[in-house]
């Protein structure tokens, strides 16, 4: 019940991890990713993603002897480190570009650059062949599998990217060095990561001088079911870092909490601030979805924000693209809404205040 | 007055499926007629005529010097009562609320049953000789039992006249008789009584007149011993003379 | 001795009633007293009563407990009635609410304002519309197109099977389109359509409750003077026409009631499987009896308090997680179903 009903995890053999060899160094490269790391030998640098799919049984191993320059990318999420690397030239293909929401790649959409390699959404394996890609970054929450063996079949390489498993906002923005690799540009990743970080902690820092932590509600109804991030998920520690006291943080889900209204209701009804409220971008409208909204104090108070202020010209939210890999504007953005007075001068960039 | 007047009545299926036309005769209170013919000729389908479950071609139908056409399905059925072939679809029923459906053209909106219909329920069953069955669901029942508890609902429902399409098939040779002599009693105490039949000899017996049906003729009426006498039946239906005394 | 025997029945019929009765209200109780958050009975008394110590639980029990409990019944009642109907209309033991592609119609209506609605979604919030009633709006106009088509093909066709292949037929190709439409549709739109597949009874507050409630107890009692030639359909549609019945008129009318108490229910708590198809069964193996006159309030009775215990079921007392009540009316119904015929005083159930 923990993860999401809908997300149905097949297992599947991985088609040709490279064999263990001996006499790899493992060269501890990253600080906060546990999803991936670099081995060394003789000045060959090997790229291993622990686990590649959620429950996978194998680290995948990757060898990194020629560089990229045709990629195909499969999420929008993907998209923002590899801009942040001056590599966006080199991005060939994407499944359903109405998606992205980075001009920057809607752009190269519209100049023909990039093209769509599946306007339903799914990766059209004709359309992909026909961009002759040097590899393709793909993720795989489970099911995805078989389209990604046929791509491997044909015989293009498939890099398995699994940030969506890490739970810490650093974890998942050291990622960057992952591409950073593959694009060998793995010294601009280095620096970008440093930057983001010491941004980060030096945020962090200032939010834990706060005195007062406000209590936290967030997720919306769907059906009868309140979704809203586990206690231990990417969110949540956000949450933490911004100096704020999530309801649920006493709860150890990294994945998301599958909730009853009257559940949520009794433990965050006088929450301070209800942060995240998915596609209800307004007050009205969370009032015309369900009435009974409008009986927590957050609500009454005037203190429901939600990742809406930056929204692609597609109509997708930023956030979900860019929000990862910059967890140092994320943590900003929600400083400012639980301190205001830390970051006086702070303009928010994706979070903003419902109206 | 007769029950039932038929004049120049064509029956069939349109646009192009007329199976018979120009039929006239008459039925009286008191007579139990039997309508005779070989398969296909259009037996069931002039009593489907007859009850208003089908629209005629031409011709005039009355109920008791109505017109079949300035009567509502609910007056037709306080005139005609019929028992088809088959079973019921249902069979999740007891026998007495089988029969009290009979009370449908007289009941409220709700179908409950005042005084005068239970009394009419309970008439019916005694006529049939099933008081033994009241209680009973209707899939416990054998097929002579189902028939009498058919004909008792026809009863329930209190009127004039009754039709019944081969009311004797499946039946053993003494339900058959028993059958056919309770036809005969509701016949005697006022009510007129059509039945289609295969059972010849048996009908020949009980019923007042015979109309009997062939392809591309005239009905041919007529007293069963008469008409068989005659020989004319045997003709009509395609059989040996000597079948038939 | 026929009046005897129909008034020695009645008081059987009075205690069955009067046992089906406090169930409905036991389950009431229990639904009210019992859910994710922990409120002592006592609590649940005293709300009951006027008096109150704790704002929070009186706000669950007013504004989340009681609405829920209500459209349990609401919908349990409604699906079952309109099951019962469908069933004895088409002389088809596996027929159900919904088995002329009602909730194909509202299915499509809804994939339609999730999928294709954004501009539509805009435009009718500016108007003051509210989501939720887009929802519902556009379930019950999917309901109200495949009904309108199933009527208009009542008036040709004498037959009821072949009404019901084109209801079947006509559902399918709804299913089909609503198939398409999730083909070409993003990841978040996809799973807010599966989750109303999944249905939901907690979702309705007492503004949307308030136009619920009418429409189905017009319905219900409709239903009840439906019984009378419901009964005489028992016997086949030639014997109901030759007993008077206007087997056209009686047709429609029971189509337009099973549909709008099915439509209703679907626009607002989503496809709620399984109440409709197996209750009328459940009824008539318990009691014994093809008479609508009682199957009809003893199936409304007992369509609400299965519903109602299957939502506490779903509520997993003593959890903060619910599970979809679609999963529940199965997973407990069909073995009990299962166990009712295999009992052997039904082992030659008729339907």
């Amino acid at each position: 019940m923990k993860s999401s009903r809908l997300v149905f995890i097949l297992f599947f053999v991985a088609c040709g991890p490279i064999k263990e060899e001996s006499g790899y160094k493992n060269t501890k490269q990253t600080k906060y990713a546990k999803g991936f790391h670099f081995e060394l030998k003789e000045g060959e640098k090997r790229l291993v993603v622990d686990e590649p799919w959620p429950k996978a049984q194998k680290p995948i191993v990757y060898n990194l002897k020629k560089p990229i320059d045709r990629l195909v990318v499969t999420s929008t999420s993907h998209l923002p480190y590899i801009e942040m690397l001056g590599a966006a030239d080199r991005v060939v293909g994407f499944p359903n570009l109405k998606y992205i929401s980075s001009e920057t790649f809607i752009k190269r959409g519209e100049e023909g650059l990039l093209t769509d390699l599946g306007p339903d959404g799914k990766i059209n394996m004709e359309l992909l062949l026909g961009v002759n890609p040097d590899a393709v970054i793909a993720f795989d929450m489970g099911g995805e599998s078989q389209v990604l063996d046929k791509i491997e079949e044909a015989g293009i390489p498939v890099f398995y990217n699994s940030d969506f498993l890490e739970q810490s906002p650093l974890g998942r923005a050291e990622w960057i060095k992952f591409f950073g690799a593959l694009l060998d540009k793995e010294k601009i990743a280095d620096s970008i990561f440093m930057a983001i970080e010491k941004e980060y902690l030096r945020l962090n820092e200032l939010a834990s001088s706060a005195e007062n932590k406000p209590t936290i509600l967030s997720g919306v109804v769907y059906g009868d079911t309140w979704f809203l991030p586990g206690g231990n998920n990417w969110a949540a520690t956000f949450y933490r870092n911004a100096g704020g006291e999530y309801v649920w943080a006493a709860d150890t889900t990294s994945g998301w909490l599958e909730l009853s209204f009257e559940a949520v209701y009794e433990k965050a009804h006088d929450a301070d601030m209800w942060i995240g409220t998915s596609t209800l971008n307004s007050r009205q409208e969370m009032l015309s979805q369900e009435g009974r909204y409008a009986s927590f104090e957050a609500f009454e108070n005037d203190q429901v924000y939600n990742y809406s202020k930056k929204i692609g010209p597609n109509g997708g939210y930023d956030f979900f693209e860019s929000g990862y890999s910059r967890p140092d504007l994320v943590l900003g953005d929600l400083i400012k809404i639980l301190h205001p007075e830390l970051l006086p001068e702070y303009e928010t960039v994706y979070f903003e205040k419902l109206q | 007055m007769a029950l039932l007047d038929i004049s120049t009545l064509s029956i069939g299926y349109p646009p192009d499926k007329k199976l018979m036309e120009n039929i006239s005769l008459s039925l009286e209170a008191g007579q139990l007629i039997g309508l005779v013919g070989q398969n296909g000729v259009g037996k069931s389908t002039l009593i489907r005529t007859l009850c208003g479950l089908q629209p005629k071609l031409s011709g005039t139908v009355n109920l008791s010097e109505t017109s079949i056409e300035d009567l509502s399905p609910k007056e037709i059925a306080k005139k005609i009562s019929v028992v088809l072939t088959g079973r019921p679809e249902s069979l999740n029923l007891s026998v007495l609320e089988l029969v009290a459906l009979g009370r449908h053209p007289y009941s409220g909106w709700l179908g409950n049953l005042k005084k005068a219909d239970k009394e009419k329920i309970e008439e019916s069953i005694s006529l049939m000789e099933i008081n033994y069955l009241a209680k009973k669901r209707l899939f416990e029942l054998s097929d002579g039992q189902m028939q009498k508890v058919m004909i008792a609902r026809a009863l329930a429902q209190e009127t004039d006249l009754i039709i019944l399409d081969e009311p004797t098939s499946h039946l053993d040779l003494k339900n058959k008789i028993d059958v056919l002599h309770l036809l005969k009693k509701i016949a005697k105490s006022g009510k007129g009584v059509l039945i289609s039949t295969h059972e010849i000899q048996l009908s020949a017996q009980v019923c007042d007149h015979f109309w009997c049906m062939d392809f591309g003729k005239e009905m041919l009426t007529g007293e069963p011993k008469k008409l068989i006498a005659s020989g004319y039946l045997q003709e009509y239906l395609h059989i040996p003379k000597e079948t038939l005394i | 001795m026929i009046e005897s025997q129909i008034d020695k029945s009645r008081k059987k019929w009075r205690a069955i009633f009067l046992l089906l009765l406090f169930l409905l209200a036991l389950g009431f109780i229990l639904s009210i007293s019992i859910g994710s958050v922990k409120i002592p009975f006592s609590h649940v008394w005293n709300y009951f009563g006027g008096s109150s110590e704790n704002q929070i639980w009186d706000n669950i029990i007013h504004n989340f407990r009681i609405p829920k409990a209500i459209t349990s019944i609401l919908a349990g009642s409604a699906l079952a009635i309109s099951g019962l109907q469908m069933q004895t209309l088409f002389r088809n033991p596996l027929a159900g609410p919904f088995i002329l592609g009602i909730s194909s119609g509202a299915g499509l209506g809804v994939a339609l304002v999730i999928f294709l609605g954004v501009w539509l979604g805009g435009f009718l919030e500016m108007a003051g519309v509210g989501r939720s009633w887009l929802l519902v709006g556009a379930s019950g106009l999917g309901s109200f197109t495949v009904l309108s088509v199933v009527l208009i093909a009542s008036f040709r066709i004498r037959s009821g099977i072949s009404l019901l292949i084109i209801g079947l037929m006509f559902g399918s190709a709804v299913s089909a389109i609503v198939s398409i439409l999730q083909y070409f549709s993003q990841a978040e739109n996809i799973q807010a359509y599966v989750i109303w597949t999944f249905g939901s009874l907690g979702s309705l507050s007492w503004s949307e409750l308030y136009v619920m409630l009418p429409v189905i107890l017009i319905s219900l009692l409709l239903s009840f003077l439906l019984s009378k030639p419901l009964n005489a359909l028992l016997l086949g549609e030639n014997y109901a026409e030759s007993l008077g019945l206007n087997l056209k008129q009686a047709r429609m009318l029971i189509i337009v009631n099973t549909s709008l108490l099915a439509g209703t229910v679907t626009a607002f708590c989503g496809p709620i499987a399984f109440i409709g198809l197996a209750v009328p069964h459940i009824a008539r193996m318990l009691f014994n009896t093809g008479n609508h006159l009682l199957l009809t309030p003893l199936v409304i009775l007992l369509g609400g308090i299965l519903l109602l215990f299957f939502d506490i079921i779903a509520q997993l007392p003593g959890m903060d997680e619910t599970l979809p009540i679609n999963a529940i009316t199965s997973l407990f119904g069909a073995p009990f179903v299962i166990w009712l015929i295999l009992r052997k005083s039904n082992l030659n159930y008729r339907f």
